[in-house]
């Protein structure tokens, strides 16, 4: 367990995510990838917290408060992204909710009307 | 998590291919339904691995937030409009095949970033290793990752208290914006006899 094998794993699930949004042409399909790539960028911040934190703690910042702050700033921002991600998922949704009553259907190339 | 580093080594690798199978799921199964169980199973394991690595509430809110309400609300969604979430016209290989480059081109960029970047020498440092002073230091009795909940809950009303707001002002500008489109979207059917718009 390295921090390189940590942005490892977080990369395949960005990657993951990008094939996701690429290839399916489903809108909650979309959803989910979306929340998978976000998901990936909320473990390379943990990771990065967890195993920069001891270069904190040698490398003049003697007192704890100082250390947690550079240790835990990468648990701030993980919070901050998952706190962001659920009410944009929420609000997808609701957008989702909308596209289907207009169009009875989830498919992107449906909801072309907007194509020049 | 302290303990046997061996063990949770062998947990850390269970625990992230769990995620990676999983999350290939999401993307390779035709039924959106199974693909969403998919996802709930891929952000467990995920939460895992941030307990893992140390973030014991973030794997926390992981569970609360991402399995518990995310995951469940794209559930409902599928069940509430299930007559058209399972249609999925397969992908052309075109575009199936630019689509695996594309992704196949990204995660080797972030391995050959991950594994080629010096990341003690980017921060500064000397070719610091995880010494066992240093782990002690971090996670023994009264280390900084011990009591990282009172630690977190003190940066964010301190040194992050206007991200905090920026973050409440978008949450509440985002739910609110959710709750105009869903009115929109409702009161475009004919309403019944004594229903409230």
């Amino acid at each position: 367990m390295t921090l390189e094998a940590t942005l490892l794993v977080a990369g395949a699930i960005f990657a993951i995510g990008v094939f996701g949004l690429l290839t399916r042409r489903n809108l909650i399909m979309l959803i989910m990838s979306v929340e998978l790539m976000f998901n990936a960028v909320v473990l390379a911040a943990v990771g990065a917290a967890r195993f920069t934190a001891p270069f904190a703690l040698t490398h003049g910042m003697q007192t704890a408060e100082a250390g947690a702050r550079f240790a835990l700033t990468g648990h701030i921002l993980a919070l901050f992204v998952i706190a962001v991600v659920a009410v944009e998922t929420g609000l997808l949704l609701a957008l989702i909710f909308a596209l289907y009553r207009r169009y009875g259907s989830l498919n992107l190339s449906d909801a072309a009307d907007l194509k020049g | 998590m302290s303990g046997n580093p061996v063990i949770v080594d062998i947990l850390f690798w269970v625990f992230a291919g769990l995620a990676i199978l999983f999350g290939l799921g999401v993307v390779a199964l035709r039924d959106i339904f199974r693909a969403a169980l998919c996802l709930l199973a891929s952000l467990l394991a995920l939460a895992a691995l941030f307990v893992l690595l140390n973030a014991e509430f973030i794997g926390a809110v992981q569970v609360l937030v991402n399995v518990g309400a995310v995951a469940i609300l794209i559930i409902v969604t599928i069940m509430v409009v299930r007559d058209v979430a399972g249609r999925d016209n397969r992908a052309k290989i075109a575009v199936s095949a630019s689509g695996f480059a594309v992704s196949l081109l990204v995660m080797v960029l972030i391995g050959l970033t991950a594994y080629g970047t010096d990341w003690l020498l980017a921060l500064g440092g000397d070719g610091l290793g995880n010494s066992e002073e240093v782990n002690a230091a971090l996670l023994g009795e009264a280390g900084v990752l011990d009591n990282a909940v009172e630690a977190t809950g003190r940066l964010l009303l301190r040194e992050f208290v206007l991200t905090l707001q920026i973050v409440g002002l978008i949450i509440a500008a985002t739910v609110t914006s959710a709750v105009a489109l869903m009115r929109g979207a409702l009161s475009d059917e004919p309403l019944e006899e004594g229903e409230g718009g």
